[in-house]
C-alpha cells in the first residue's frame, strides 16, 4: 500500500496555498458558472438577470466563506450536483404549468416514458458529483 | 412526415457533440448572414387574377335527377377541358378522379350543402393529376386519407371556398405540384396538416385567407419552397401551428435550399396547444408551438401577430432525419408575438445564419436573439424537441385525440354568385 511521502499534497492544501488573489478569482469563477447554469435551466420560468445575480452572488458568498479550498470545492460540487438534478424539473415544470392550455391533465403531460428517461439521464450525474463532493469532504 | 429510428440515434450524437458549446445558451456567431432579410422574398406570391374561359360549357349534377348527371365522377368523364361542373346539394359518396382533362373546374352550389363523404371507406374526395384543374365552393369530410389532392406534377391549381374536416391525413393537399392558390379555405381535424404544399420547389403558390383548426398542423410543408407564400390566414387550436420542414423521405431536402423557403407574412396565430387534435407522431415534439420551421432553409416569417402559445411562438430548430439539417438563413422579423409558455422566440443549437430582428416579444432563447445575428442558438430548445420525437416516434404513446371524434365545423362563407359565375384559371397566366 502506497503510503504518503513529503512533498504530497492533497487538493485542499494545493487550494489552501494559491495566492489569495486567485483564491478570489476562483471564487468569483465558481459563482458566475453556476450562476449562468442555473439561469439556463430556469430561463423559461424566471428572470435570467434576477436567478444569475441571485446565484452567482450567493454562491460566490458561500464559497468566500469557507475556511479553506476543500471546504470550497466540495461546496462548489454540492451546488452543482443539485442544479443537474434539478434540470430536468425544469424542463418538464413548464409543460405542467400549461396543462391548463394544452387540454390534458398534468399527470398524462409528465408521466411519460422520456420525462422519466430525462430525469435518470441527469440523476446519475447528479448523483456521481454529489459522491465526489463527499468524498472529496 | 416519417420518423425513423436511425435519425433520431444520428442527431442525438450530433446534439450531444455540440452540447458543450451550448450548454449555457451562450451564442457562437458562424455564417454568413448577409443575403438574411425579408426583402429577398418580398416579391412573391404576386398572382395574376384568374381569368375566366370563354367558351365552355356546364354541366349539373344532382343526385334527384334534375341535372345532367346523379354523380361528379360521371360528369367529369363526359365534360372536356375548361368546362364547369355545378354540383347540386347533396352528400356524395365517391371519390372524384380528375386525371385525362385538364382545366376543369367542379364547384358546389352551396359550399355546405354539397359534400363529398368519404365514409372513412375512400382514400381521397379528390385525387387530381390534371394541369389547371379547380375545386370550389364544396365540403370534402370523412376520407381515409386527403379532403382534395393535387398530386404528381399537375401545373396549375386552385382550390377556392373549400371546407374540409375530418380526414384522416390531410384536408387541402397539393404535392410535387406547381402554380397553385389554397384562398378562402377552412381545414380541421386532420392527422397530419390542415393544409400542405409540399416537395416542390420553386412551388409559385399562395395559401391566403384561410383558417386552420383542430389539426396536427394547421400548414405542413416538406421540402417546399420558392415563391411561396402564406398569408392574411387563421391558424388557430391546432396542436401546432404553422410547420415548415425537411425530410429525407421527399426529394429536395433541406427545404428551401433550391429556391428559398416560404414567406409566412400576416397571419393570425394563436392557441396551438391542442392536444385534443389528431396526431401523428411528428406532431407532439411541435405541440405547443405557432410557427416551427424544422431544418428549413431561406423561410421569412415577417409582420404576423402570434399569442397564446404553451411552448415557443416561433421556434426555428434542426431536423433530425436520416441526415442532419440546421435551420439555416431564415429570418424573423417584424412579428408581434406574446404570452408565449416558455419563449416568444426560440432558436435550437445547432443552426448558422439565422436572423431576429424588429420582433415585438418577451422572453427568447438563447437570449437576447434579436442582439446575435447568426447564433449558434439554444442547446435546451433541441434537447426538449429530441426528447418529445423520441417519446411520439420511438416509445410511441403521447396524447391526441381521433379524427373521428373531432367537431364539425360551423358553416362557411360561399362564393357570392355560383350559378353563373363562369370557370376560371387557377391564376391567371397558367
Amino acid at each position: 500500500m502506497a503510503t504518503k511521502q513529503e512533498g504530497d499534497e492533497g487538493t485542499g492544501d494545493v487550494l489552501d496555498n494559491l495566492p489569495e488573489a486567485k483564491q478570489l478569482v476562483g471564487i468569483a469563477l465558481g459563482g458566475v458558472v453556476l450562476g449562468a447554469y442555473a439561469m439556463w435551466i430556469t430561463a423559461d420560468l424566471l428572470p435570467r438577470a434576477l436567478v444569475f445575480i441571485f446565484v452567482a452572488v450567493g454562491v460566490a458568498g458561500m464559497l468566500y466563506g469557507r475556511e479553506d479550498g476543500r471546504a470550497r470545492l466540495v461546496y462548489a460540487g454540492y451546488v452543482f450536483s443539485g442544479l443537474l438534478f434539478l434540470t430536468p424539473v425544469m424542463m418538464i415544470l413548464p409543460r405542467v404549468l400549461s396543462a391548463g392550455a394544452y387540454g390534458r391533465g398534468v399527470f398524462e403531460l409528465v408521466f411519460v416514458t422520456m420525462n422519466l428517461v430525462l430525469f435518470v439521464v441527469f440523476l446519475i450525474p447528479a448523483a456521481i458529483v454529489a459522491y465526489l463532493s463527499y468524498r472529496i469532504s | 412526415m416519417k420518423l425513423s429510428r436511425r435519425g433520431l440515434l444520428k442527431g442525438a450524437g450530433v446534439v450531444g457533440g455540440t452540447g458543450v458549446a451550448a450548454g449555457a445558451g451562450i451564442s457562437v456567431a458562424s455564417g454568413d448572414t448577409s443575403d438574411v432579410d425579408v426583402s429577398r422574398s418580398s416579391d412573391w406570391g404576386v398572382q395574376d387574377e384568374p381569368e375566366p374561359y370563354e367558351d365552355y360549357a356546364t354541366h349539373t349534377v344532382a343526385q334527384d335527377g334534375s341535372g345532367e348527371f346523379e354523380n361528379i365522377q360521371d360528369a367529369v368523364l363526359a365534360a372536356e377541358s375548361r368546362d364547369l361542373i355545378l354540383v347540386e346539394p347533396g352528400v356524395y359518396e365517391e371519390t372524384v378522379e380528375i386525371h385525362d382533362t385538364p382545366r376543369l373546374t367542379v364547384r358546389g352550389i352551396d359550399r355546405n350543402e354539397v359534400i363529398i363523404d368519404g365514409g372513412f371507406e375512400r382514400y381521397n374526395g379528390f385525387n387530381i393529376t390534371a394541369d389547371g384543374t379547380v375545386v370550389e365552393n364544396l365540403t370534402v369530410r370523412n376520407c381515409n386519407a386527403n379532403g382534395v389532392y393535387w398530386t404528381n406534377g399537375v401545373q396549375g391549381y386552385r382550390g377556392s371556398y373549400l371546407t374540409a374536416y375530418n380526414n384522416i391525413e390531410y384536408g387541402i393537399y397539393s404535392f410535387s405540384s406547381q402554380h397553385g392558390r389554397f384562398e378562402h379555405c377552412y381545414a380541421s381535424g386532420h392527422d397530419d396538416a390542415g393544409f400542405y404544399i409540399g416537395e416542390s420547389q420553386p412551388a409559385n403558390a399562395v395559401i391566403s385567407d384561410c383558417v386552420a383548426e383542430n389539426n396536427a398542423m394547421g400548414y405542413s410543408g416538406t421540402n417546399a419552397g420558392g415563391n411561396l407564400v402564406i398569408r392574411d390566414s387563421v391558424w388557430r387550436n391546432n396542436m401546432s401551428g404553422i410547420v415548415p420542414n425537411t425530410l429525407d423521405s421527399q426529394a429536395g431536402a433541406p427545404q428551401g435550399h433550391v429556391q428559398g423557403g416560404i414567406r409566412i407574412e400576416n397571419n393570425e396565430i394563436h392557441d396551438n396547444n391542442n392536444m385534443n387534435a389528431p396526431a401523428y407522431a411528428v406532431a407532439y415534439p411541435i405541440a405547443g408551438n405557432g410557427i416551427s420551421v424544422i431544418g428549413g432553409t431561406r423561410n421569412d416569417i415577417v409582420g404576423n401577430e402570434i399569442h397564446g402559445q404553451a411552448k415557443f411562438g416561433v421556434a426555428v430548430t434542426p431536423m433530425m432525419d436520416d441526415s442532419f439539417y440546421r435551420p439555416v438563413r431564415n429570418a424573423v422579423m417584424r412579428n408581434t408575438v406574446e404570452g408565449s409558455g416558455r419563449a416568444d422566440l426560440a432558436l435550437g443549437a445547432p443552426a448558422k445564419g439565422n436572423v431576429f430582428s424588429g420582433n415585438d416579444f418577451g422572453k427568447s432563447r438563447p437570449m437576447a436573439v434579436q442582439m446575435r445575428p447568426g447564433s449558434f442558438g439554444d442547446l435546451w430548445v433541441t434537447v426538449q424537441m429530441l426528447k418529445d420525437f423520441t417519446q411520439s416516434g420511438t416509445v410511441g404513446s403521447y396524447p391526441k385525440g381521433e379524427v373521428r371524434n373531432q367537431p364539425v365545423p360551423e358553416d362557411q362563407p360561399g362564393m357570392d354568385d355560383p350559378e353563373d359565375e363562369p370557370p376560371k384559371t387557377p391564376i391567371g397566366g397558367v
